[in-house]
């Protein structure tokens, strides 16, 4: 044993002064983010998801910011002055921005961004899809020219990334697809430092950043990637983390009103379980069966599985969003009489549908159950299949389901029309029942060339209504958002038109 | 004397009764002497001769006594128990394959009597393994010392069991049936590689056996067990040629009749020999015995003195015949 | 002999793995999904759907591409991952020394525990030492995996903050270089005994999670085979030769219950294997069990189907050194080609 002990001893010492290594010590000026996944991607032309967006959001930055207070009210950031004018916008841009690797960013930048992320077309490129062509006219100026005029283009710009134009043409035999995939150059208040596949990614703070950092601010932080939900809540009332996402409501709501820790509220798109009916199959293609449904929907028993920090929606645009028409619509309620009635008038009494729910998302399976019930009332049976989520949307689309369970996003902090694109027009990706409505596809494509806003929340309300009345969708509650945030830090806000995410360089240590 | 058993019992517990196996048996084994005893399966022959090297089953309680070189064996802790097991008592049994360890070469097992008593160091231990198999006559004894157990003959096996029970030089040998699975010629041959052991290291031996064959080679006094206690008891020579027990009577004529020393030569006795715990009353022999009177069937018979023999019997064979006679 | 013999297992090793390869490949096509919708994400177009999944041949006829597939197979190409957006080996080569080091720190602590409680239970068989060890490692295994190690999280971690929530290494500190991939190696190479203890201690509690859930069934094969070695004749010859009850337990039972140990445990191995992947998820321990369940998630076929070669793979070597290693063990067993 001893000589075992003093062989180790001699092989460790001889090691010790070969390598030079030290675990780095734990300091509070490193912010542990618990992230419920791991990015497929970094690259800030196909992110999608929110743990993609949380690496994305930091290390980039956006020609303009908004008000998270107010999204409809837009802040300087890359570019510091903008106008339209018609179908052409120009943005001047800030002077003395470098990107990370300490070359100048200039309009040439921008070009070269939105040119690779249309032509890549994934992402959040719908958010900007309407535009024609972009024009460097000095370092400082560029134009772009929309397809129709659109008075959203700055307010979505808000959402998009900027990337180096010297980076593209270095990697531009893929569009520099691999290489933008796991490495990340950008101006913003984070530097990509390591991605530990499985484990974290690794940002540094930068400071020479042109935005302004609190006091305090943190100069490391870890992405940490941590699938479930019950560590995720564990390590954040534990001490590992010093936030987490996704953190189960009930968890959330114990640990955020403990002592150590106090909660932060807010409107969010994560998770709004809207249940999307099949226009094209018996017996959801029956619009009265439909209204059937939506009158029997048990509303309450979705709010209280939120603990009443939910809303019940009245159309397809939340009323905290810029120009929501919600407050003039009527208020959805459950109304068995009205359900019975309409499925009376539909002669479908008795029938039998089936229900494709994601797999994974307990809010989900919770509104698919809700229905089951409800529909039962009336005599209806709701068969429920939990499905990975490929394969529950394909089941819907190929008609071999009548409903799907699905949240409404728009990335768009202000441009209301995003809501119906994928979810309402024709070819939408998650117009998953394929509504179709020739007056709601033109009054879409109408809208952003408005520039009256009184106008613009008339025709706004137009299309809600053509939504609402079809009965093609359950909006079943609209749950707020809440997230514990450790007293030792400071700076979290919620971002509404996002999914649940973290703006690191606004986080402090007290 | 070398050991004495004085009132040794033995018997398991089994569903809350107490079954006796041997039931107070008493005798004395002097240096030097080869002391057989025989007895049918269940007999309680081979607990009896485990006992004397303290390997009866941990589960049986016993009773009596026996001193060994005037030590008392039964009660001892087995941590002194073991120190005399190798180095004192050497022991052997019946199925040499199965009682050798299958996975280490014959030599390692002989060389552990030593190394695990701190007779020998490895080295020394393993020449000695050697020389032991030489001693047993085994030819080649090198090659076998570095074989595994399947991979020489039965007879071989038997040998190297013997070299691994004398290694550590006892004087007592305990061979419990050892001839029993080999073949005539191999076991003949096993009985004067005893014997000429024996006289090379004068030994005592007890010799444990069914055989009436084996007997007949080389023993020097006789213990004949029946059902757990003594029949008879005394010289080999008075008791092969006279047999004053019936039982005894009966092995013998039964060993004359079989010509193969094969498992049925005792069961030549008319019926089975009883099973623990279904003893009979009075002389436990009585059902089988072609003698048996009513006083057999009630009183058990004292061990007394007859001739030069003790034996427990109340009709014994008074008019001792000659063998011939009696096999006619 | 024994290269014939290597010769026939090896092919028959790979006829099951071709097996193994092209069944999970028709299975995971069998489910109507659609991995290219998750690349594109969310509000994408159906243009651009279709377009990727023109560029990641998910377009092409189905048994055009099992024969992409197998091409790619034969040349060692284990395909991509549409999630990771890299090789498949390449992430293999990431994960798989994560599993490997949890799955041989929990095999060599399942074999010592089974082992030892064994001994102390076969000691003596319907004892009260072997009723409680029954008791208590049945106990172990009924519960499910996900809860023990919710559990043990719960005590460990979150009311006795003695060992961490989960991961390789400390959150906070930087793990030593990536040599061998296996940390409590990594750590040592870079002289660091305070990085070893700290992978050990996040080693702990899945192993722990993996060992608890195994040892009712170790320990009962273990034990049955330590009281039948007892019963041995050899077990008597060596107490007639006076030796202690230790030595007889190390010297020749358990020799001799070695192979039927080997053998059962063996098969657990395979259960490990198995349960790798739920612990590795609690844990989140960053290996090809997370791998896996993250891959499954959205429908990324080529991982899924290399894990199961992979594991399948694994599973054939661990068999093909069990054969090799049982002459050695046993010397009866000559020559395992015979």
């Amino acid at each position: 044993m001893k000589l075992r002990n003093g062989i180790l001893g001699l092989a460790l010492g001889l090691l010790m002064g070969g390598v030079s290594y030290s675990a780095f010590a734990d300091d509070a000026s490193t912010f542990v983010y618990a992230d419920a996944g791991e990015p497929s991607t970094i690259d800030p032309a196909k992110a999608n998801v929110n743990w993609e967006f949380t690496v994305t959001r930091n290390i980039y930055d956006r020609l303009v910011d908004f008000d998270l207070d107010d999204p409809s009210k837009l802040l300087p950031a890359l570019a510091t002055e903008w106008k339209q004018d018609g179908k052409v916008w120009t943005f001047k841009l800030r002077d003395g921005v470098t990107f990370h690797d300490g070359t100048a960013f200039d309009a040439n930048d921008v070009k070269a961004t939105l040119d690779r992320l249309l032509k890549i077309g994934q992402g959040q490129s719908y958010l900007v899809d309407d535009i024609a062509s972009v024009t460097v006219v000095d370092p400082k100026t560029v134009k772009i020219e929309t397809k129709a005029p659109t008075v959203f283009l700055a307010s979505n710009l808000s959402r998009i990334e900027m990337l180096s134009d010297e980076d593209i043409a270095k990697h531009k035999d893929d569009l520099g697809q691999a290489w933008f995939n796991e490495n990340a150059n950008g101006t913003g208040p984070y530097e990509f430092v390591s991605w530990t596949r499985g484990t974290q990614i690794e940002l540094k703070r930068n400071d020479k950043w042109w935005g302004k950092f609190p006091e305090k601010p943190f100069d490391r932080v870890l992405d940490r990637f941590v699938t479930d939900g019950a560590n995720r809540a564990r390590g954040l009332e534990g001490g590992e983390f010093d936030l987490a996402n996704f953190v189960p409501l009930d968890e959330a709501l114990r640990i955020g009103t403990s002592s150590g820790f106090h909660l932060v509220e807010g409107n969010n798109l994560w998770a709004w379980p809207a249940i999307y009916l099949n226009m094209d199959l018996a017996p959801t293609n029956n619009k009265d069966f439909r209204e059937a449904l939506v009158k029997a929907f048990d509303y309450n028993a979705m709010v209280q599985s939120f603990q009443g920090k939910a809303e019940v929606g009245r159309g397809p645009v939340p009323s905290w969003f810029p120009g929501s028409p919600e407050k003039e619509e009527v208020e959805i309620k459950t109304d068995l009489d009205g359900a019975k009635a309409a499925l009376a008038k539909s002669g479908l009494a008795n029938a039998k549908m089936k229900c494709s729910v994601p797999a994974g998302f307990p809010e989900f399976r919770f509104a698919a159950t809700v229905l089951q019930s409800s529909a039962q009332q009336l005599g209806v049976t709701v068969e429920i299949e939990e499905q990975p989520f490929v394969e529950a949307i394909t089941a819907i689309k190929s008609d071999r389901s009548n409903c799907f369970v699905l949240g409404n996003a728009n990335l768009s902090p202000s441009d209301a029309t995003k809501f119906f694109s994928a979810h309402y027009l024709k070819g939408g990706f998650y117009n998953s029942g394929k509504f179709f409505d020739q007056t709601l596809q033109d009054l879409v494509a109408k809208l952003p060339t408005i520039s009256d806003a009184a106008e613009r929340g008339k025709l706004l309300k137009q299309a809600a209504d053509i939504v609402v009345n079809s009965h093609y969708i359950i909006w079943t509650a609209r749950p707020k958002t809440v997230v514990p945030e450790p007293d030792r830090i400071g700076g979290y806000r919620i971002d509404p038109a996002e999914y649940i995410n973290a703006r690191f360089w606004e986080m402090y240590s007290k | 004397m070398i050991l004495s058993v004085r009132d040794f019992a033995i018997g398991f517990q089994r569903e809350g009764q107490n079954l006796v196996a041997v039931d107070g048996i008493s005798f004395d084994v002097a240096e030097g002497e080869t002391f057989v005893i025989i007895g049918e399966s269940g007999s309680g022959k081979s607990l009896t001769g485990m006992s004397i090297a303290g390997l009866q089953p941990p589960t049986a309680f016993v009773s009596g006594s026996i001193r060994f070189k005037d030590r008392e064996m039964l009660k001892r802790p087995d941590a002194e128990l073991r120190k005399l097991r190798g180095p004192e008592i050497g022991l052997i049994y019946q199925d040499p394959l199965s009682s050798l360890n299958p996975v280490w070469p014959v030599g390692d097992q002989i060389a552990e009597t030593l190394t695990a008593h701190g007779l020998a160091s490895r080295a020394e231990a393993r020449k000695r393994a050697v020389e032991m198999l030489e001693r047993v006559r085994i030819p080649d004894p090198r090659r076998v010392a570095s074989a595994y157990p399947h991979e020489i003959s039965g007879g071989m096996r038997q040998r190297a069991m013997i070299a691994m029970a004398l290694a550590a030089g006892p004087s007592l040998l305990i061979a419990d049936e050892p001839t029993t699975a080999l073949d005539v010629t191999i076991k003949a041959q096993m009985l004067e590689l005893l014997a000429e052991l024996k006289r090379e290291l004068s030994l005592t031996i007890i010799l444990i056996t069914h055989d009436m064959g084996v007997v007949a080679e080389v023993a020097d006094r006789i213990l004949v067990l029946y059902a757990g206690r003594i029949a008879e008891v005394g010289p080999a020579d008075a008791i092969m040629l006279q047999p004053s027990h019936p039982y005894t009577a009966a092995l013998m004529t039964s060993a004359m009749i079989s010509q193969t020393p094969a498992k049925q030569d005792l069961n030549a006795i008319v019926g089975g020999a009883p099973g623990l715990g279904a003893f009979p009353a009075g002389c436990r022999f009585h059902p089988r015995c072609p003698r048996a009177q009513d006083d057999c069937k009630v009183i058990e018979p004292p061990r007394r003195k007859f001739g030069s023999v003790e034996l427990a019997c109340h009709h014994p064979i008074e008019a001792a015949m000659p063998l011939e006679t009696a096999r006619s | 002999m024994v290269i014939a013999f290597l010769l026939k297992r090896l092919v028959w090793g790979l006829v099951v793995l071709i097996a193994v390869a092209v069944i999970t490949f028709f299975l995971s096509r069998v489910v109507p999904a659609d991995p290219a919708a998750f690349l594109a994400g969310q509000n994408a177009s159906e243009e651009t759907v279709q377009r990727i999944r023109v560029e990641h041949g998910l377009d092409r006829p189905l048994p055009e591409q099992f024969a992409s597939y197998m091409i790619g197979l034969a040349k060692g190409d284990l395909g991509e991952s549409i999630r990771t957006r890299r090789s498949v080996s390449t992430d293999l080569k990431q994960y798989l020394p994560a599993t490997l080091e949890l799955l041989i720190v929990s095999f060599v602590l399942y074999l010592a525990v089974s082992f030892s409680l064994a001994v102390l239970a076969a000691r003596r068989p319907g004892g009260a030492v072997d009723g409680a060890i029954r008791l208590v490692t049945m106990v172990g295994t009924g519960i499910p995996v996900f809860w023990l190690g919710m559990t043990l999280q719960f005590f460990f971690f979150y009311k006795l903050h003695w060992l961490p929530l989960g991961a390789r290494f400390p959150i906070r500190e930087t793990a030593p270089p990536v040599v061998s991939g296996f940390l409590l190696v990594d750590s040592l190479l870079a002289g660091s005994l305070s990085a070893f203890l700290a992978s050990l201690k996040h080693l702990t509690l899945p192993a722990a999670t993996i060992v608890v859930n195994l040892l009712a069934v170790g320990t009962r094969l273990s034990r049955a085979a330590l009281i039948q070695e007892q019963s041995r004749l050899y077990v008597r010859t060596a107490r007639g030769k006076g030796l202690s009850p230790n030595r007889i337990l190390f010297k020749h039972i358990l020799r001799n219950a070695l192979s039927p140990i080997l053998t059962a445990t063996t098969m657990q191995f395979g259960y490990m294997i198995s349960w790798v992947i739920l612990v590795e998820v609690i844990f989140d321990w960053p290996g090809i069990g997370l791998y896996a369940y993250q891959s499954f998630q959205v429908f990324d076929y080529s991982p899924v189907i290399a894990l199961a070669i992979v594991s399948t793979a694994g599973f054939v070597i661990i068999n093909l050194v069990m054969d090799l290693l049982y002459p050695v063990i046993d010397p009866r067993v000559q020559s395992v080609g015979s």
